[in-house]
């Protein structure tokens, strides 16, 4: 069994076989509880009960068991190829669910569904293709992190996604902190505590780089271009492992002054520099 | 580490906003949101206004393009805006009337989500046709039509916009329903238009005007009380057999609903200034646009306008069945 | 002849010097104004085109108050100088930092930025203004001279025409990949399936936007190129060591050479025609310009096996003609009056604000100001050379410096020009989600190129259809019927036949696998 081929951060890598695993359990999991995300992320029809709607989102969601078994049972020669198609078809079977109540064509017109069905299923054709190619001829394994790297960075996206949801709760909890500043501070601290955590197991810079855009993302409009970019500048900074402090914090200082004379002043953009207050 | 210091500063910026005063309105610069692109009519009325409104009120009125869904992007944003008066928007006929039968699940209403400020200016809307349409004059035109429902097609510049609402009340009197060809915007409608592809439309005359000039399109009627200086030759629906058809797509400031009555009152004011000035109508009425006499300016007028719109809208919206899900 | 004495004019309004009065010193002299602003109007563009996010749209529309003071030919004339000046910036970025500015300077990334690394960033700067500034002078004339003629032949451009150029422009895109056919074919379908994000064309029907109303509108091109290209980029970069910086190699000289020029000036020249003609085409015609461009070469060179790793006809190309394309993108917009996209929508305002009316007759009734534009137009181009070429040796010193310091500089700068854009933060945090997709993308070796292709092109292919579809009442032969789109379509399938040749695929498959990073 060949090693995954290591990188700067060794201590990352998984070998060849392990990934399979991970992968296998992983598509029949996600076979499994499409039916479960399904309900939870879908609308409800109007003429549908709860029991038609999973068993909708179940009818996509297993055949991505059929690629999880594949990896699991035999030795797949370029898993490159296997894995990209395989996520690629799982793609395609999610959208094809999510449009799947879209009224079709009528008559001569194209309804909205058609077009983006008929490129979902295009898709699904050609990403088994690739995973077939993958099965069937030799590749190189794929890149490292290249689960890692993607997943922990959507970690952090998904968990602000209960935080923008109960975003009028958590305003009201520290009375006299105006609402959308404490949203933002919790935001980013949620950001930067799991970015923190995961980064022994997924590499630093998409996991730093979506961090500090997050965290741009949600505080900029609370409290201002300045604050939110010196704040994001210096979260980047852990992108790498070689940042200096010292010289983070100039650089930060100073690209921020630069940002914030550039876009508001110099072109004349309606941005807001400071915390409304 | 690292967390205590941004709750830190979170905490730091506990000071609660402070309302601003009205007698010192305003203080800083206004944001007025136009829910269109940039360069069609909507933003340039509100562009000729605000610039004069600007020097009324001693503050930029600074425009903001939100595009996006017929309009009601901008619109839900203005409604959720604070209501301090440094927000407003440029709404019109679609974002403020029509919207409330096309999109079921609009997220304002747009009778008691804002404060209305004043009408600014209304563009009319003109039945156009392309180059080579068979029909001599409106009448010839309504024959043709019904007679030849089946082949003609209607282009309009999207669901939501003038042009498309419109023409649905168009077709609706004429007890037709031919098929409609959908564009992206103004631009795309009116090129096909010149080109031939399509039949009949029936768009603001902001856009119509230099074609109809150039003769690349025929308009047959235009949908308002009295001719236009800017096409003289167009006659109105009424003399030319189809009075029935009244459509203007008006344009008007509003305010989300809870500003201070004294910053609405000195807004009213500078509008009504800027509609007064000789440059800015001068420029209003280049583009054919119908300023609004003293006993349409206003608040209570507007409040009305937006009533009955919303009802004439609705009823033709609802009896195409055009609704947006 | 009529064309000289026009031009003469429209020279004369460009050069004509107005009396300024400069009032603490209480004299007046002759200012040449409207070159000053063509030169300004260059000099923001081009800072615009620059960074990445901000685009030619919004800038103008900021600064359209300050043109109120501004006579019409004037406040024009700086209009299109920063429409033209963000055109060439955004093949900067391209080049520099692999973040496409426009969707046509996409395909300018893909050997533009593999040139940078390998330390001749200087040449592809300077052949993209060069070859800029060639294209434009052609295609200014084109704009004087067969104005008129060309609008007519781009009016006979129906839905039925536009489909199957979409389709040949998709033909294109899987020429263009450089590696696997089927997954370019792969990576297509899934840029056309993201392109479907939104609201529906014909109903207005929200589609595959889960409710989150940021999506409503459909995804965002900016957002899209910024994430798969720039930031996947960054992601990838940041695996090295990050003290090195984006150039690995000697940087060996800042203009082309002899050998550059030669291997160019046929390029330059092919891209030029292309993109004078597609540029006519309301809507989409500059993207497809560029890329057609760009496969033309490929399919023409000696050794198309070397395209998409830095051969500078695939820089020369497609800037010549997306600037060519430009150019002739404001011929329906001055005979006509029609603007064929967003950019020239927001020019028509801003002359009906200062009073003129675009239209028809614009060319007879204001000649000053129809051909005072066109000579601006060359004269701007000259301007973009003059302002860009000094700047080539600033922007390759620029890439010297260390990674660690020159990531956060693009970060913050990508992330506030997206939020610029809607001041709507849901857009940065979508160029994060892309960053991530990108970085998987290249990860299993798959290329962007084609899916952003697919996602640019998805949407006209869809509506044109549609639209075809709908005035053809369901006749699908209308699309071989009609002359123009019968040859298109035919094109496309010889393309495509062409693509899949034995003796070509042989030739690909020598080079398919490259090292996964």
């Amino acid at each position: 069994m060949s090693q995954g081929s290591g990188a700067a951060h060794a201590s990352h890598s998984v070998t060849r076989h392990q990934s399979d695993v991970i992968f296998g359990v992983v598509f029949i999991v996600l076979a499994l509880i499409g039916p479960v995300l399904g309900l939870i992320f879908g609308k409800s029809t109007p003429n549908g009960s709860l029991i038609t709607d999973a068993v909708r989102a179940g009818w996509y969601s297993l055949p991505l068991a059929i690629f999880g078994v594949i990896a699991l049972s035999v030795r797949i020669r370029s898993p490159q190829d296997y894995y990209g198609g395989a996520i690629l078809s799982a793609m395609a079977l999610f959208a094809l669910w999510a449009c799947s109540d879209l009224p079709g064509m009528r008559g001569f017109a194209f309804g909205p569904g058609t077009a983006p069905r008929l490129f979902a299923y295009m898709l699904l054709g050609f990403g088994v293709a690739v995973a077939l190619v993958g099965l069937l001829t030799d590749g190189p394994p794929s890149g490292d992190y290249s689960f890692s790297g993607p997943l922990g960075g959507a970690v952090l996206i998904v968990a602000l996604i209960p935080i923008t949801y109960y975003s009028n709760k958590i305003g009201r909890w520290i009375p006299g902190v105006p609402p959308d500043v404490m949203v933002a501070a919790l935001g980013a601290a949620v950001v930067l505590a799991l970015a923190f955590l995961l980064v022994r197991f997924a590499p630093r810079g998409p996991l730093f780089i979506t961090s500090a855009t997050l965290i741009f993302a949600i505080t900029v409009r609370p409290i201002g271009l300045v604050l939110a970019s010196f704040v994001s500048l210096m979260v980047s900074a852990y992108a790498t492992d070689e940042h200096r402090w010292v010289e983070t914090i100039i650089w930060a200082a100073v690209l921020t002054l630069f940002c914030s004379l550039l876009f508001p002043w110099g072109l004349n953009l309606p941005l807001q520099l400071w915390p409304r207050l | 580490m690292r967390l205590l210091t941004r709750l830190g500063l979170a905490a730091a910026f506990a000071l609660a906003a402070l309302p601003a005063t009205a007698q010192d309105y305003p203080t800083k610069n206004i944001t007025l949101i136009v829910p269109f692109a940039a360069g069609g009519p909507t933003d340039v009325i509100s562009r000729i206004v605000g610039e004069h409104m600007s020097r009324t009120l001693g503050h930029q009125l600074i425009i903001e393009n939100v595009v996006g869904a017929g309009g009601t992007t901008a619109s839900t944003r203005a409604k959720r805006a604070a209501p301090d008066g440094y927000t407003l928007i440029t709404g019109h006929m679609g974002t403020h009337a029509a919207s409330v039968a096309l999109y079921p699940k609009l997220q304002y209403d747009p009778r008691t989500d804002f404060e209305p400020i004043g009408l600014i200016a209304g563009t009319p809307i003109l039945i156009l046709a392309k180059k080579d349409f068979p029909a001599k004059d409106l009448k010839e035109f309504v024959a043709y039509v019904k007679a030849n429902e089946k082949t003609l097609n209607n282009a309009h510049a999207g669901v939501g916009s003038v042009s498309f609402t419109t023409c649905l009340l168009l077709n609706s009197i004429m007890r037709v329903k031919p098929t409609t060809i959908p564009f992206n915007g103004t631009g795309p409608s009116m090129n096909a238009l010149v080109g031939g592809q399509v039949d009949y439309m029936c768009d603001q005359i902001v856009n119509a005007v230099p074609q109809v000039k150039g003769g690349t399109i025929k308009a047959y009627a235009i949908a308002t009380a009295e001719r236009n200086p800017s096409l003289p030759d167009v006659p109105t629906t009424k003399e030319a057999g189809l009075p029935e058809y009244e459509a203007s797509a008006w344009n008007a400031l509003f305010a989300p609903k809870g500003t201070p009555k004294a910053a609405l009152d000195k807004l009213t004011d500078a509008l009504g200034k800027a509609l007064d000035d000789e440059g800015v109508r001068k420029r209003l009425l280049d583009l054919g646009s119908d300023i609004p006499g003293a006993n349409r300016r206003g608040p209570a007028a507007l409040g009305a306008l937006v009533k009955s719109e919303v009802d004439k809208w609705g009823k033709v919206i609802k009896e195409a069945g055009a609704e947006v899900n | 002849m009529d064309l000289i004495s026009n031009l003469a004019q429209g020279f004369g309004v460009v050069f004509q010097f107005v009396d300024l009065k400069i009032a603490f010193l209480n004299i007046t002299i002759p200012f040449p104004m409207n070159i000053f602003l063509c030169f300004v109007g260059a000099m923001v563009g081009t800072l615009i085109g620059v960074l990445p996010g901000i685009g030619p749209l919004a800038t103008i529309a900021m600064l359209l108050p300050i043109t109120f003071g501004l006579p019409p030919v004037g406040a024009l004339i700086m209009l299109a100088g920063i429409y033209y000046g963000a055109q060439y910036g955004g093949s900067t970025t391209s080049i520099l930092i692999n973040i496409p500015g426009e969707s046509s300077s996409v395909v300018t990334a893909l050997d533009g930025h593999q040139m940078a690394k390998q330390g001749r960033a200087g040449p592809a700067l300077a052949i993209a203004a060069i070859g800029s500034f060639i294209a434009g002078s052609f295609a200014t004339v084109l704009v004087a001279a067969l104005g008129v003629p060309l609008t007519a032949v781009a009016l006979k451009f129906g839905p039925a025409e536009y489909f199957s150029l979409m389709v040949l422009g998709l033909v294109f895109a899987v020429v263009l990949a450089r590696g696997s056919v089927l997954k370019a074919l792969a990576m297509i379908m899934m840029g056309l399936l993201m392109s479907t994000v939104g609201s529906d064309i014909e109903t207005g029907q929200s589609r595959l936007s889960f409710d989150i109303p940021e999506l409503a509108d459909g995804i965002g091109f900016v957002v899209v190129a910024m994430g798969v290209f720039g930031y996947a980029e960054i992601m990838r970069n940041l695996e090295t060591t990050a003290s090195r910086e984006i150039v690995q190699t000697k940087i060996t000289g800042l203009m082309p050479t002899m050998k550059d020029f030669k291997v160019a000036a046929p390029a330059i020249g092919r891209g030029t025609i292309l993109g004078s003609t597609l540029g006519i085409l309301p809507g989409g015609g500059a993207v497809i310009a560029a890329f057609a461009a760009y496969t033309f070469e490929k399919k023409m060179s000696k050794y198309p096996e070397r395209f998409g790793h830095g051969v500078i006809e695939g820089v020369a190309a497609p800037e010549s003609a997306n600037n060519a394309a430009a150019q002739t993108s404001f011929i329906p917009l001055l005979t006509l009056g029609i603007p064929p996209n967003a950019v020239m929508a927001l020019m028509v305002g801003a002359m009906t604000i200062h009073g003129i009316v675009p239209g028809p007759q614009v060319m007879t009734k204001q000649p000053e100001l129809f051909w005072g534009l066109i000579a601006s137009m060359w004269v701007g181009n000259l301007m973009l050379v003059v302002i860009n070429l000094p700047l080539v040796g600033l922007w390759v010193r620029l890439l010297r410096v260390p990674y660690r310091m020159l990531f956060p500089a693009i970060l913050i700068f990508c992330a506030i020009g997206v939020y610029s854009i809607n001041n709507a933060p849901a857009d940065a945090i979508m160029v994060a989600a892309f960053g991530l997709v990108g970085y998987w993308l290249v990860k299993h070796d798959f290329e962007p190129a084609p899916m952003l292709l697919g996602f640019v092109l998805g949407p006209l292919m869809e509506e044109n259809l549609r639209r075809a579809m709908l005035i053809a009442r369901g006749d699908p032969s209308t699309f071989l019927t009609r002359p123009i789109s019968g040859v298109l379509l035919a094109l496309a399938m010889l393309l495509l036949v062409l693509a899949f040749l034995p003796m070509i695929r042989k030739k690909r498959d020598e080079v398919f696998v490259e090292e996964p990073t």
